[in-house]
């Protein structure tokens, strides 16, 4: 299968078995689906490999990396930006997600396609930090009371915090899963193990909770279209972070602290299943003797994950049981995420106003 | 009197400069990826900038020579004033303080 | 390569066939297109309008697939367009089918071409010297751009003009050329033996039609060109011709406002719109008929002949 193809490309760039020209058009495709074809492109750099590609192949894998690099150089910006309005302020200022992997510089931040700017401050603190981002000229975009309500009191982040100069929003948070949820890691917590990077004004949560939260994101809070990078970003963190002495004993202590058997489990289930990641074997256990679902739960689990993550043949409209595999795990994302009452106001209110597609020309 | 040390001001590093015609400038700020294209006295501060560094303000009319070019100093000084406000708008220039580090 | 048929060199049967199947590719010279569609009345429109390209082989490289299908409802037939599994635009009745594909084409193209600074104009070429015509709303760029092909110049393009980064050339990126309303008739009046394709009423542009790429600027697709004009040009019905010099600080401005990813780009983008800008004349024109605009840019062509790059930059 393609995708498979795939992440074998991505964990060897110049294996001998180099794909067709008619392979690679199917593989660029399924690449720029899953969002990770700048970060392949990434990899072959990295590896000295970019030669080993057809001209076209490396002319489209290019473009998308273009567009990386555009919004990794706007994140920095971003982040210059943080330190000069959130610096005299004297409180944590931790980063998360893409925006953590490109302050650090860690390879699997190079050719990232990132987003928002994700930013971890303790609850307590965000009060302030809103106010001083408002006062820089920040403002939430064209939202709703709903919407705002929706995200202050349920959710773990605020609504998104725009700039009338900037492109890229930032998204304010205190903890990295929804207050209302089933799972609730301790938010101060994450910022008492934060580790504070070289420049020492800004810092990134420690590794073993970088890791966790990936696995949060893979499988509680994703926006279901962004797996496969969360996949590989896991991979990489696990043979990155793994190498360190004491890696795997602070990963178990951390999933214990913070009660996130379940997305730890399935993490590693599907990193090693798909990618062939190292195994940080207590934290393994530790996150299976919790966690350990019933098999048919697992069975389903494994069946779900398997039709969501990789795409389907480009020209085809998405599969109908990948489509229902992608529902069936949203609903199990907003059925952990909300006591049943306010899930059924929020998809109520949701349903009222479809979103349209863009018309053309 | 206390001793106020002098205000000089530099164009920001980094900054990409390509002429476009006889007064005017295209410029790149690599922190922003924004392009300004400034003409007149600002771009005759920009240029000056990049071939001499930094410069003390109170010394830019002279540096300038607009009197040379037929204005007033009153003119001048409004017309310098005018194209510092223009580049310190646009990001594109820091103040040094003479012997510390730049401030803005 | 020698013995590919071209698009109009196969029946409308086994075209139709092939579009079903594994889809047509075709090389529109900076990118390869593959369609694929079951639509008979998109087969036939392709056959008007990239008649003269040939097909190429399935087991090339596509930059762009576009899959044309056509979905059922209670009150009438509507065509979508899947790209890369995503339906991105709205669909549109059947009827509308044809710039449906065009723009979801131009659209898609857009958005994958950061390989060059991609400016909005028609570009089309003596030989190897390149015309740019910048795009800017109701200044009939298009018909123009139309009108140059059809009085002899080379078309790489009434759209897009991608310039590499590293060399500062153009290269083609063939395509039909959208035509408006009244610009239709006047292309077809004048020139009625160059082939038009179906006409679509009802758009939100009014009624389109394309007019097919020559043989001549198909075969030459391969070929890049050296920019060595910019022309804004400006359609004034009843005023005398005018061509006049433009500053290049006005042309920056609108040059990397209307392009599709100056900003993208960064500073490589900065570095080639002003080598752009440092190799070529810059002008408008205004025109009211074909005729005077034909006589002002043949002269423009002829004059600077002999004239060495360097004389010219320090004239400016």
């Amino acid at each position: 299968m393609s995708a498979q193809r795939l992440l074998l490309l991505f964990a060897d760039p110049l294996q001998p078995q180099q794909p067709t020209l008619a392979q690679w058009d199917r593989l660029v495709r399924i690449a720029r689906i899953g969002s990770v074809a700048s970060l392949l492109h990434a990899r072959y750099e990295a590896a000295g490999a970019l030669d080993a590609l057809p001209a076209p192949v490396a002319r489209q894998l290019r473009s998308e990396r273009t567009v990386a690099e555009y919004r990794i150089r706007m994140t920095r910006w971003n982040l210059e930006h943080l330190v000069e309005v959130l610096g005299p302020l004297d409180i944590e200022l931790v980063l998360l997600k893409g925006a953590a992997y490109i302050a650090q510089d860690v390879p699997w931040g190079r050719g990232r396609l990132t987003g928002d700017v994700d930013l971890m401050v303790r609850a307590s603190q965000i009060p302030r930090a809103e106010a001083a981002l408002r006062e820089a000229g920040w403002r939430f975009g064209e939202i709703t009371d709903y919407d705002e309500r929706y995200y202050r009191e349920w959710s773990h982040e605020l609504p998104p915090l725009m700039h009338p100069e900037r492109p890229l929003p930032i998204d304010l948070h205190h903890t990295i899963l929804p207050v209302t949820g089933r799972l609730r890691p301790d938010g101060d917590a994450l910022v008492d193990a934060s580790v504070a990077l070289p420049d020492g004004r800004l810092r990134v949560l420690a590794p073993e909770d970088q890791v966790l939260h990936t696995c949060c994101h893979l499988f509680e809070d994703s926006d279901m279209w962004h797996q496969l990078r969360d996949l590989l970003d896991l991979d990489a963190m696990l043979r990155e972070y793994g190498r360190g002495p004491d890696f795997d004993e602070r990963l178990a202590a951390s999933v214990a602290r913070h009660g996130l058997h379940r997305p730890l489990h399935y993490g590693l289930r599907y990193a090693r299943r798909y990618l062939g990641s190292p195994m940080p074997e207590r934290a393994r256990r530790e996150a299976a003797r919790h966690a350990q679902p019933s098999p048919p739960t697992e069975w389903l689990m494994d069946a779900l994950v398997a039709r969501s993550l990789f795409p389907d043949s480009p020209d085809m409209p998405v599969r109908a049981s990948r489509l229902w595999a992608k529902r069936a795990l949203k609903a199990r994302q907003f059925a952990r995420r909300f006591p049943p009452r306010l899930l059924a106001r929020h998809l109520w209110t949701k349903w009222v106003r479809p979103s349209r597609a863009p018309a053309l020309g | 009197m206390r001793d106020v040390p002098a205000l000089e001001v530099r164009a920001r590093p980094g900054l990409r400069r390509r002429p476009l015609s006889v007064d005017s400038i295209a410029v790149f700020d690599p922190r922003s990826w924004r392009t300004h294209i400034v003409g007149g006295a600002a771009a005759m501060l920009l240029t000056l900038f990049a071939e001499r560094g930094a410069h003390r303000v109170d010394a830019l009319v002279d540096a300038l020579d607009l009197a040379g070019a037929g204005f007033s100093p009153e003119e001048a000084q409004a017309l310098v004033d005018k194209a510092l406000s223009e580049l310190h708008g646009c990001d594109l220039i820091e103040r040094v303080v003479a012997d510390s580090a730049p401030v803005h | 390569m020698r013995g590919a048929p071209t698009v109009a060199g196969l029946a409308l049967e086994p075209l139709l066939e092939r579009l079903s199947a594994s889809g047509v590719a075709l090389d529109l010279g900076a990118c390869t297109v593959r369609f694929r569609a079951s639509h008979r009345a998109f087969a036939h429109a392709l056959r008007t309008l990239y008649g003269a390209f040939p097909i190429e082989p399935d087991s090339g490289f596509a930059d762009v697939t576009v899959a044309l299908h056509v979905r059922r409802a209670p009150f009438g037939r509507w065509a979508r367009l899947c790209i890369d599994g995503e339906w991105p635009f709205q669909d549109l009745p059947l009827a509308m089918h044809l710039p449906l594909v065009e723009w979801g084409l131009n659209w898609t193209i857009a958005h994958r071409a950061h390989a060059w600074l991609l400016l909005h104009a028609g570009v089309v070429a003596r030989g190897d010297r390149a015309l740019l015509m910048p795009a800017f709303s109701g200044v009939g760029k298009s018909t123009l751009t139309a009108a140059l092909m059809c009085h002899g110049y080379r078309l790489l393009s009434d759209e897009f003009c991608p310039i590499d980064p590293a060399t500062g050339s153009v290269s083609p990126l063939l395509r039909p050329v959208c035509l408006k309303n009244d610009s239709i008739d006047r292309i077809a009046e004048r020139w009625p033996e160059r082939p038009i394709g179906p006409r679509t009423a009802g758009t939100h542009k009014g009624t389109i039609a394309h007019l097919a790429p020559s043989p001549a600027s198909v075969s030459a697709r391969k070929r890049p060109a050296r920019p060595e004009f910019i022309v804004f040009p400006r359609y004034q019905a009843g005023e005398a011709s005018a061509l006049e010099p433009v500053t290049t600080q006005r042309a920056f401005v609108k040059l990397s406002g209307n392009a599709f990813n100056y900003s993208l780009l960064g500073e490589a983008g900065f570095v080639a719109l002003t080598n752009l800008l440092g190799q070529c004349r810059i002008y408008e024109l205004r025109y009211s008929n074909f005729d005077e605009a034909f006589e002002r840019i043949d002269a423009l062509f002829a004059e600077t002949e002999a004239v060495p790059l360097s004389a010219e930059a320090a004239r400016r």
